[in-house]
């Protein structure tokens, strides 16, 4: 063997030996056992909250009653990949909007039939008023996670409140103090009777139909009874049934009626009244 | 001094004593009625379409009340109907269905107006005071629409403004006419 072919060798050798050392040490280690050669290091994985998103909602329509208040619910769906227990559907709101007028929810709460894995079920009561106006009503929703991120939605939802046509009489009936005969414009002596709108529908027109009054003798005829929507002139005899000029019960608000009685001359005296099976009717007409 | 006679005949006419009375107790009577929501108060139906329509009659009072419900309409009929119906007090449910049906012949455009009435039954007389009742009257229109929804009648051609239009425009043409044959014979002249 020439001496090239020694040194080469010999390199050979070297780098054999070379390699196996760094290949069988950590082999060898783990074969004898962790004492040989141990180490430790920290393992930090950060998982950044994922913000919630609402997915659905819903309303029924509702009809309001009459002079009240009428709880309107709000249902929908919020999911948050971080699971639905970190949506506190307490903290939820949801409002309802027409024109220009809002209506708040009053509390919001889990609707357990939808809530499961990563979705919160809310459901949101809102207190609608009996003259809030018909339509369709915008519905804003609003949902926060215990990260204080916040989801909302405000657009395409609908919650339809339907119309109620409802009107009140203060009183069923009418009185007149003393009256002589032949003595004109008594007035009613518990003017006005008030007509009250208690729904969210206008009425367009009054109407009053009258019938006459007897004492079994004589008779006070009904177009000596006039009739108007204030108090400061006689208005018109209520001689057929009547539309009372300047007279409509729009949507939250009030009609007054005031009643004038012009005593015929000559009449016996004693207590008058209309028949027993007749009555005046005040019609409210939309 | 006044005889007792002539007395008698004062007091009777300065002191007659005329009491009118027309009604009961004051107590406030309340009725309502709630209807699905109409845009523009208007049902539309294609021809010959069905629609049920749903009432709603409340009684807000503590007393219950008896009703009639009245009708007016060729288009609709209240379904299963009953000659009277019973609110009881305090109540805000109580459901009656209209059955309406647009007739297979409309036109497109044609209107049906739908009136009714709700009258509470009259109280009864009590030694002679009378009640003063209540009605509440409410009318909608049904439209018969078209497939997209709309209920505009085909514009009809006005022969009247034609004809006015024809005139107009052959007026038009002959004072032309006329100021150009004038005109130039005021160029010719010069």
């Amino acid at each position: 063997m020439s001496g090239q072919d020694k040194t080469q060798t010999i390199a050979t050798l070297m780098i054999f030996l070379l390699a196996a050392t760094l290949l069988l040490t950590p082999l060898s280690s783990f074969v004898l056992g962790y004492n040989n050669t141990q180490q430790y290091f920290n393992v930090t994985l950060t998982i950044s909250n994922s913000p919630p998103a609402i997915q659905a909602v819903g309303a029924a329509s509702d009809t309001p009653n009459e002079g009240t208040t009428k709880a309107v619910t709000i249902l929908f769906n919020v999911t948050d990949d971080n699971g639905f227990g970190t949506v506190d559907p307490t903290l939820a709101t949801a409002n309802v909007t027409l024109n220009g007028v809002t209506r708040f929810s009053s509390s919001c709460s889990d609707y357990a039939a939808w809530t499961g894995g990563t979705t919160r079920g809310v459901t949101c009561t809102i207190d609608m008023n009996y003259y809030d106006e018909s339509g369709l009503w915008t519905i804003d929703v609003y949902a926060i996670d215990d990260a204080s991120s916040n989801a909302t939605q405000d657009e395409g939802n609908n919650l339809t409140y339907n119309t109620l046509y409802a009107f009140s009489l203060t009183s069923n009936s009418i009185s007149f103090t003393a009256a002589g005969a032949g003595v004109n414009n008594v007035n009613a002596s518990d003017d006005p009777q008030t007509l009250n709108n208690t729904g969210n529908g206008d009425f367009a027109t009054i109407n009053v139909t009258a019938d006459e009054l007897t004492n079994g003798v004589d008779t006070i005829g009904a177009g000596n009874f006039t009739i108007n929507s204030t108090d400061d002139a006689k208005g018109i005899a209520l001689t057929a049934n009547i539309i009372i000029p300047s007279a409509n019960l729009s949507r939250n608000t009030t009609q007054d009626l005031y009643v004038w009685v012009d005593v015929p001359a000559g009449i016996s005296n004693g207590s008058y009244s209309t028949n027993a099976s007749t009555q005046w009717l005040v019609e409210a007409y939309n | 001094m006044v005889s007792g006679s002539l007395q008698l005949k004062i007091m009777k006419k300065f002191f007659f004593i005329l009491f009118l009375t027309i009604f009961l107790s004051s107590q406030t009577q309340a009725l309502g009625v709630a209807q699905d929501y109409l845009k523009d108060n208007t049902l539309r139906l294609l021809q010959g379409q069905e629609h049920v329509l749903k009432l709603t009659l409340q009684n807000p009072q503590e007393e219950p009340v008896t009703v009639t419900l009245v009708i007016n309409s060729e288009i609709a009929t209240i379904i299963n109907p009953n000659q009277t119906y019973n609110l009881p007090a305090k109540s805000f449910d109580t459901e009656i269905f209209l059955k309406i049906k647009a007739p297979k012949d409309a036109q497109i455009g044609d209107a049906h107006k739908i009136i009714y009435s709700i009258t509470p039954q009259a109280k009864d007389n009590n030694g002679g005071m009378i009640g003063m009742n209540m009605r509440l009257t409410r009318s909608f229109d049904v439209l018969i629409v078209d497939e997209n929804g709309v209920g505009t009648k085909p514009k009809k051609l006005n022969y009247y403004y034609l004809s006015f239009t024809i005139v107009l425009f052959f007026v038009i043409f002959l004072l032309w006419k006329r100021s150009n044959i004038i005109s130039k014979k005021l160029f010719r002249k010069k």
